[in-house]
């Protein structure tokens, strides 16, 4: 059941990728590359950090259905392959978060970046498994 | 409106409470995102605690290994 609910979120992220004003929740946030001239506000670390969420509440479906025996039958390899990704996220995240709130902006510049190229890649590690986590914008 | 448009966003509406079922809370999720789009729009520091508290939930709990 939860594997076929997993199928329907790509036409749902379609419609969400239609609506101007919604297109974020398909990941869709611009999450542009930062630099001193351009620096890391708090929103712009929400902004990551809804974007990352969004996708790892996808995988999270995709994970629940996997233990449930739902899924496909390479889900557990798919799963682990992702979460080499995934896991390179937490100790960048909290940096990040220091960073933006003692206004480290060389710093926070330089972990956003690396937050959202690892973004772009759990997104293609997961599409070329099969698992569609939305149209993002960056 | 581009009619394969439409037939997404029904399609979209239709799916939506079996999106929900699954635990993926697309109002708030929505509504976050929509004051993140404004120009000039601030989240509240409630808000970011909040977005950073799940975003930490969310992200242990995927990277917990499959049993």
């Amino acid at each position: 059941m939860i594997s076929r609910k997993l199928l329907l979120i790509v036409p749902v992220a379609l419609w969400l990728g239609a609506c101007a004003q919604m297109q974020a929740i398909g990941t869709g946030i611009s999450l542009a590359t930062k630099t001193i001239a351009n620096p890391v506000t708090r929103d712009d670390e929400a902004k990551v950090e809804l974007a990352l969420d969004t996708a790892i509440q996808v995988l999270k479906v995709y994970k629940t259905a996997c233990i449930q025996g739902t899924a496909d039958k390479n889900c557990k390899v798919n799963i682990a392959q992702i979460q080499a990704y995934t896991r390179q996220i937490p100790p960048l995240k909290d940096q990040l978060r220091t960073f933006v709130d003692n206004n480290d902006q060389i710093n926070a510049s330089v972990v956003y970046n690396q937050l959202t190229a690892l973004y772009v890649n759990v997104k293609s590690a997961a599409a070329s498994l099969g698992v569609n986590l939305g149209s993002g914008t960056i | 409106m581009n009619p394969e448009i439409i037939d997404l966003i029904v399609k979209g509406l239709t799916l939506l409470p079996t999106l929900v079922e699954a635990g993926i809370d697309i109002t708030q999720r929505v509504q976050q995102l929509i004051v993140l789009s404004k120009d000039g729009a601030s989240l509240s520091d409630a808000e970011i605690a909040k977005i950073r508290a799940d975003f930490d939930s969310d992200l242990a709990d995927f990277n917990t290994p499959i049993p």
